[in-house]
Order: structure tokens, then C-alpha cells, then sequence
């Protein structure tokens, strides 16, 4: 049996733990209402307070009277068969596919390749994500930055690929001021003449 | 023997105290250097499995605090199959009450096998212990094309995460800030599963998490192996790589031998010409300078093999030699990793016997430890470099080759191919077959040996041959020297014998003659006696049943006695003394290839045989070993006597 690969990882809050899960496992995000099998179980009568999906990750609340160490090991069972059946988990909002994409965008921009744009004074928002297509403005630094291209291609698009792959396009909104691609000609007429 | 002979079993006593922590990690993941580079304590550092067996402490000062760490033997997974990986769990299950356990634990992880060392690293989670992950070949991930985000590594895995590349102070020094804080590091949300399927599937998260990149199989390495581990070329190579390494030891180490001789042959001189005591000019120069002398004369040689055997393990050749013998052993029934066991056992048995700690099957450990005494050691080197020396004279050559270098070659294959055929036969007769266990044998990818583990190996091993001629031959040799000196006679009973008490020269050689130790050689003439040894040799033979240098030294002081000025000259005119070969020459062909073929099988070691006693928990087996050898060394010696008598 292949299982989906995940591992869990420590929240701030010590009762929450994100389980990190590929990109496209679920088709959805947002808090949970109902789960399959027994993880579904644990959220309505168990030891599972709240579930939450995000792009990558799930985030599973423990109940107060429920810790990691004890409860832990099941919840983990729960989760792998639970990830096996996709279609079976409800969102507590319907989602269309743009939302999908603008939570995948926006957990892009959240991670470490937003880190990066942050990093350095740039500035990187969400636009719009509708049918497919996304559009971010890079502001900040980014704005006269030769290398902003480099960066929307190489790094958000590559990493929105991974949790949307239906992605077709990703471009930023023309910024009054910036310098259009390709060649610039001298003019042949001086300028007042 | 125990000392110039690397392992042994340093840090029996645990240290108490502070914070201990244990090092963990898969052969070849880079632990024994860490080990090393953290405590200063110096182990060797190998490229094939099995180097380290042995328990290890050594202490890391961070500031004023000291912490204890324990080098636990290379593994791959805590479920035990050998009584190597069977101390590894012992240590870390914390219910085990004969071991301490550890305050917490260190995890070398091979940053390009990580895929397979984090299947480890799951079952050190499990116990339940502070760990501290350190990520060694991080620089040659990178030089293969691998990527690998350490920050994401340490948030996935829920441990601290340090990367160490090898010998970078920085590295270390961030290593060292965390070794006594075991108790405050991070510890993981959940432990990871135990379930097979379900620890597949975290190992696979935890990479996809890091971003790990599989780095390709390193180009400079396959390109290698191709010709290196080829059927044909490769088993090729490896004899001739085997051949340079004789020729080698001998063609360089000849005039630094020289000069260290001639450096003895001035004391000699002097003590010749300044003490006027007979007995302390005898003492000087016969014992200590024509005794000692002769065994310190080898110190070039012993150095070299080190040198040597320190690049091809460095180099990573070494696991190549064992993947390519693998067939061979099979024929003897045994597998790679006896082989490992084995090739230890040429620099000496003691370290080879111990590598056996990482064969699973017992059986295959008692085989190739009865068979490990029979590699020629470097003990034997300088017996065999002396009568090499009688044998064959230093111009000979066969084809472009030195001869004695040839001579040389064939007694390591002998040898060799004698212990593979004693390993067979105990593996045939030594009770029923049990379940076959998984082999594996690692390929680490070629690296520039470390200039300072090879020095430290050399020097080791120089330190200890010092070591040991200062405190067993010593010992040995003044004891020889008194039974060689010994009745002392009064100038009448000289001139009655006929023997002018001025000529010094001829009085010394009349002593000798006369002395307990002849009475002792002559005693166990009858044993020897068809093997072409006369009284001198017995004696030799006798006293290196403690260390096999003795018999040079023994045979150096003999012949310092007979002719102070030019002892070689002496042992090759040496004649028989008495009985029916009374005048001939005492090192025919015939008689030195005896010996050589003698010393070839002879179990003339005592720390082997305490080494063998300790591991195998009885006397029976070096009993067995000690007794095999004896006859199958007499047997042989006989035979070559008979042969090569006939054909000279």
C-alpha cells in the first residue's frame, strides 16, 4: 500500500499540530465539517477539536482534555486513510476553483518564497485568481527591480504550480513607470525640434 | 601487540559525570570524524563498515563544562542483526539496566543518502530521547547537484538540526553551543510512526518538505567504479594495486632503513669504543643496540604500511577491494564483510578480530577469526623483511621488479589465501547452517583521504611499535640477553676451552655457545631439528611465541655478539655449531624459506590470543587456533624445507 506522505509539525499553540501533506491532496480548503472514516469520527464525538485545510497541510486541534503524545498515534491513522478518500471530506463553505487558487496564491506568498520578496523590501498582492489565472502586483522594491521577472517566474510561479497545477498563467499588473520588455529604440527625431 | 594496533578496548570503564550524550549514525555518515573533531580523542576514521567496534568515550569541553560522549558503532537500523547494531540498541532502549542511557543522543545524517538514514533516525525518535540531528556532506550535496533546505529539515523533523561540514571550526563551534543544553532541545510534536508503510510515508514527507533533491550518483565516482569495479580489469587492478603496495614499502623504505641503521651501527662503534665493562658493553651493545636496534630498524617499513593502508581506506578503495573479494569469499563461504575483517588484519590480527563484531552470523565470526591470525601482520613484516633479506639478494630481480618485493607479494598472498582456506574449513566443519542474513556493503564515493587521518594513523601506529618494542621486546630481549650471556666464565675455564680471553670476539661467540639459552635451544632441537633450525633459531622461535619482533631481536643480538662491527655480514655467514651440519651454512635457502613459511603460520602473538579469548568469552578458541597453527607452520616449514632443500 503507497501511502501519501505526511509529517507533523508544532504550531504555536501547543494543541494544534500541522500535519504537512503534498499539494493538490485535497481539493479544498478552509475549515472542516466532516471527514471520512474515523478521522471523522474524532472531529464530531473524539478528541478532535477542529480540523483545517490548507494548501499543504492540515491543522488538527486537539480538544482541551486530549494532548499530542496520547492521541497523537490515532489521529495519524485516522489522517492517512482519511487522505485516501479526497472527495469525502466537506468543507464547511462550498469553494469554487478560483478560491482554490487564490488560498494556493496566497499560501504562496505567505511562505518562503514571500519571505524572500519581504526579505529584500518588495511587496508582493494578490490581484486577482479567477479561471485559472492569477495576477499578483509587485510593488515595493520590486517596481523598477530588473530581476522581478526572474523572481514571478522562477519562484511564485514554480511554487504555485505545485499546489495548483492546473495553473495556466501567472503575471504581475504593469506598473505605471515600468520599463517595458524588449529593445529600446533611440528616437530618430529629436525631441522640441 | 595491543597498542601500535589501532582499537582496542579504550573506555571499557565509563566515564561519570556531566552530560552524556551518545553518537549515532550509519557507517560511513561521517560519526567517527565528528567524534574525533569534537573530543580530540582520536579514533580511526574508515570508509567501510566495521572500522569502529569497539566502545568509544571521549570528553568535548564547552566552556568550562565538559560533556561525555559515546561513539557507538556504525548502523543502519536499530532492529539488530549483528552484535555490532545489537549494542546500539541496547544502549538507547532505556528500559536496558546494564547500560546507561544516554542524557541524549547525537545522529550523524549522510546528507546524500538521507532518504535511507532518516528510516534510522525514525527508530532513534521512537526512544523517546533529546536528539540532536548533525547533517554531515552537506558540501559534497552540493558539488553533485542536490538541494536540501536545512531550515525546512529542522521544522519537519521537530529536532535541532546542525550542519557540520567536515572540519569547518564554524560548523563546530555551533555544534559545541548545544552539546550540554540536551535536555532543552526541541523535541518533536509526535514520534514518528513504527509502522513500515506509515514511516515510509513520513520519510518521504519530511524530504518532499526539505526540498530535497536525490543528488545524482556522483559522475566522478560512477566514471571510476566502471573501470575500478569491472570483473576483469577491476580484480586486475587490484592485484597490481596490491603488487605497487609491496614494491612500495620496500624500494622507499630502504634508505630511511638505511639511515636509522647506520644510526645504530654509530652507538654500536661507540659503545665499542668507550665502555670498558665487558658485561655493560655487552649489555649496550648486544641487547639493547643489536636487540632493539634491529627491531626499531623497521620503524620506515611500519610507517609506510600504515601510509598506505590509510590512503586506500580514505580514498574509499578499500570497500571497493572488499565489494571485489566479495566473490571470493563466498568461495570460503563467507561474505564482504569477512573480508573487511580480513584486509584489517594485514596492519595486525587484533584490530581484524574485532572487526568480526560486525559479521551477524556467529559462525562466520569464529571462521574468520580463527583465519584472521594467518594476514600477514605487520609484526611478520619485519621478520620477513630481515630473512627476505637472506634470501634473496637485494639486486635480484624478476622482470622489472625487485625480487625481494616479489617475495614479499607472494607471502601476503600466501598468507592471505591460507586464511580464506582456514575460514572455509571451520565454516564446513563447525556445525549446522543457519538462516542466511542480509549482506550490505556501502560504496562511499571517492574522497580525497583526509591529510590529517592519515597522519594520525601513521603516527599511531609508529607510537605504538615504539610502545611496544620499549615494553614487551624489551622486556623479552634483556631476558634473552641474560639467558645469552649467562653462566658468565672465568678467564681459566676460557683458555681451557681453548679460547684466547683477550680476543673479545671470539670469547663473545664461546658465551654464546655456552650459555642457557643454548641449553634451551638445544632442548627443543629434536622439534626443530627437521626444519633446518639450529639452537639459535629455537631460541629466536621461542621468544617470539611473545611478540614476533623478538626473533629479530634475538637473532640481532646473536649476531651483534659474534661480529659487533658488522652484524648482518654475521647472520649470513652464520654456521651450524654442532651436530651432523656442523660448518655449513646456518641460513641455506632451504632453512630461511623454512623459517619464513614457519612465521607465515605460526600464531606467535600473545595479545592476538588474548584478543581472541576476550571475544570469543573462552579459552577453547584460542586454544584451537594457537594449536592449528603450530602444526599446520611446523607441516608447511617442513615441507618448504624438503622441497627447496631439494631443489638447491
Amino acid at each position: 500500500m503507497t501511502t501519501i506522505p505526511m509529517h507533523p509539525e508544532p504550531t504555536t499553540d501547543p494543541r494544534t499540530v500541522r500535519w504537512v501533506i503534498p499539494a493538490g491532496t485535497l481539493p479544498l480548503v478552509g475549515p472542516i465539517t466532516d471527514a471520512p472514516a474515523d478521522l471523522g469520527t474524532m472531529l464530531r464525538s473524539g478528541p478532535v477539536a477542529a480540523i483545517e485545510v490548507e494548501t499543504q497541510a492540515v491543522l488538527i486541534r486537539l480538544a482541551a482534555d486530549h494532548t499530542w503524545p496520547t492521541a497523537g498515534p490515532r489521529v495519524r491513522d485516522a489522517l492517512a486513510t482519511a487522505l485516501e478518500h479526497p472527495h469525502e471530506w466537506r468543507p464547511a463553505t462550498a469553494l469554487t476553483e478560483d478560491d482554490l487558487l487564490h488560498a494556493a496564491l496566497q499560501d504562496v506568498l505567505n511562505g518562503p518564497a514571500g519571505d524572500y520578496i519581504r526579505s529584500h523590501g518588495g511587496e508582493a498582492t494578490i490581484v486577482s485568481a479567477r479561471d485559472r489565472r492569477a495576477e499578483v502586483r509587485l510593488s515595493g522594491t520590486c517596481t523598477h527591480c530588473p530581476a522581478a521577472d526572474f523572481t514571478l517566474h522562477s519562484r511564485l510561479e514554480t511554487e504555485l504550480r505545485k499546489r495548483f497545477p492546473a495553473l495556466l498563467e501567472l503575471h504581475a499588473t504593469e506598473q505605471p513607470g515600468r520599463r517595458r520588455p524588449g529593445p529600446t529604440w533611440l528616437p530618430l527625431r529629436r525631441r522640441g525640434a | 601487540m595491543s597498542a601500535h594496533c589501532g582499537p582496542t578496548g579504550a573506555g571499557t570503564g565509563t566515564i561519570t559525570g556531566g552530560t552524556r550524550l551518545a553518537l549515532v549514525g550509519s557507517p560511513n555518515s561521517g560519526k567517527s570524524t565528528l567524534f574525533n573533531a569534537l573530543t580530540g580523542l582520536r579514533t580511526k576514521t574508515g570508509n567501510y563498515p566495521g572500522v569502529t567496534v569497539a566502545r568509544y568515550e571521549g570528553t568535548a569541553r564547552v566552556g568550562k563544562q565538559e560533556v561525555v560522549i559515546e561513539d557507538l558503532p556504525g548502523t543502519y537500523s536499530l532492529d539488530p542483526i549483528s552484535p555490532d547494531e545489537q549494542v546500539v540498541a541496547d544502549v538507547l532502549d532505556p528500559d536496558n539496566p546494564d547500560l546507561g542511557t544516554p542524557d541524549g543522543i547525537l545522529v550523524t545524517l549522510d546528507a546524500t543518502t538521507l532518504r535511507r538514514s532518516l528510516g534510522l533516525l525514525a527508530q532513534v525518535m521512537r526512544t523517546g530521547l533529546p536528539i540532536c540531528v548533525v547533517l554531515t556532506f552537506r558540501d559534497e550535496l552540493a558539488r553533485r547537484g542536490g538541494t536540501l533546505d536545512v531550515a525546512a529539515l529542522r521544522r519537519a523533523l521537530g529536532v535541532p538540526v546542525v550542519a557540520v561540514t567536515g572540519g569547518s571550526r564554524t560548523d563546530l563551534a555551533e555544534l559545541q553551543a548545544a552539546l550540554p543544553e540536551s535536555a532543552s532541545w526541541e523535541r518533536p510534536v509526535l514520534p514518528p510512526p513504527t509502522d513500515p508503510a506509515q514511516r515510509r510515508s513520513w520519510v518521504e514527507s519530511v524530504l518532499l518538505s526539505a526540498g530535497y533533491e536525490v543528488p545524482e550518483a556522483d559522475q566522478r565516482t560512477r566514471r571510476i567504479d566502471a573501470v575500478l569495479l569491472h570483473p576483469l580489469w577491476g580484480t586486475l587492478i587490484f592485484f597490481a594495486t596490491m603488487f605497487a603496495f609491496f614494491q612500495i614499502i620496500f624500494t622507499v623504505a630502504t634508505p630511511l632503513q638505511d639511515a636509522v641503521q647506520s644510526v645504530f651501527d654509530r652507538l654500536g662503534t661507540l659503545v665499542t669504543e668507550y665502555v670498558s665493562n665487558p658485561l655493560l658493553a655487552g649489555f649496550l651493545g648486544n641487547a639493547l643496540i643489536g636487540g632493539l636496534g634491529s627491531v626499531v630498524v623497521f620503524l620506515p617499513q611500519i610507517a609506510l604500511l600504515f601510509l598506505m593502508i590509510s590512503l586506500l581506506e580514505g580514498s574509499g578503495y578499500l570497500s571497493r577491494a572488499a565489494f571485489l573479494m566479495d566473490r571470493l569469499m563466498a568461495r570460503a563461504g563467507l561474505e564482504g564483510r569477512a573480508f573487511v575483517a580480513l584486509l584489517s588484519s594485514l596492519a595486525c590480527a587484533i584490530p581484524g578480530i574485532m572487526a568480526t563484531r560486525s559479521l551477524p552470523s556467529a559462525k562466520d565470526r569464529f571462521a574468520t577469526m580463527m583465519g584472521a591470525p594467518l594476514m600477514t601482520c605487520s609484526a611478520r613484516l619485519t621478520v620477513y623483511v630481515l630473512l627476505t633479506g637472506l634470501l634473496v639478494s637485494p639486486g635480484a630481480r624478476v622482470g622489472p621488479f625487485g625480487a625481494q618485493g616479489v617475495v614479499m607479494f607472494a607471502l601476503y598472498l600466501v598468507g592471505a589465501l591460507s586464511a580464506m582456506a582456514t575460514a572455509w574449513v571451520f565454516k564446513r566443519f563447525s556445525s549446522r547452517g543457519g538462516p542466511v542474513l542480509p549482506f550490505y556493503m556501502e560504496m562511499p564515493s571517492y574522497r580525497l583521504p583526509r591529510r590529517r587521518s592519515v597522519a594520525d594513523a601513521i603516527w599511531s601506529a609508529c607510537k605504538g611499535f615504539l610502545a611496544k618494542v620499549g615494553r614487551i621486546i624489551l622486556v623479552v630481549t634483556v631476558g634473552l640477553w641474560l639467558l645469552l650471556s649467562l653462566p658468565l666464565h672465568s678467564d681459566a675455564q676460557l683458555r681451557s676451552a681453548g679460547v684466547d680471553p683477550a680476543d673479545r670476539t671470539a670469547v663473545s661467540a664461546y658465551e654464546v655457545d655456552h650459555s642457557y639459552a643454548a641449553d634451551i635451544g638445544h632442548a627443543i632441537e629434536p622439534v626443530f631439528e627437521p626444519l633446518g633450525f639450529d639452537w639459535r633459531i629455537n631460541v629466536g622461535v621461542l621468544g617470539s611465541l611473545s611478540a614476533r619482533e623478538v626473533f629479530v631481536a634475538t637473532l640481532g643480538q646473536v649476531a651483534a655478539a659474534q661480529n659487533p662491527d658488522q652484524p648482518t655480514e654475521a647472520l649470513t655467514q652464520m654456521t651450524y655449531t654442532d651436530g651432523p651440519h656442523q660448518g655449513q651454512k646456518l641460513f641455506t635457502p632451504a632453512t630461511t624459506a623454512a623459517l619464513l613459511v614457519f612465521f607465515l603460520y605460526a600464531l606467535q602473538c600473545m595479545s592476538t590470543i588474548g584478543v581472541m579469548r576476550r571475544e570469543t568469552g573462552s579459552w577453547k578458541w584460542p586454544a584451537v587456533a594457537f594449536g592449528y597453527m603450530f602444526v599446520l607452520a611446523w607441516t608447511m616449514a617442513f615441507l618448504t624445507h624438503t622441497v627447496v632443500g631439494a631443489l638447491t
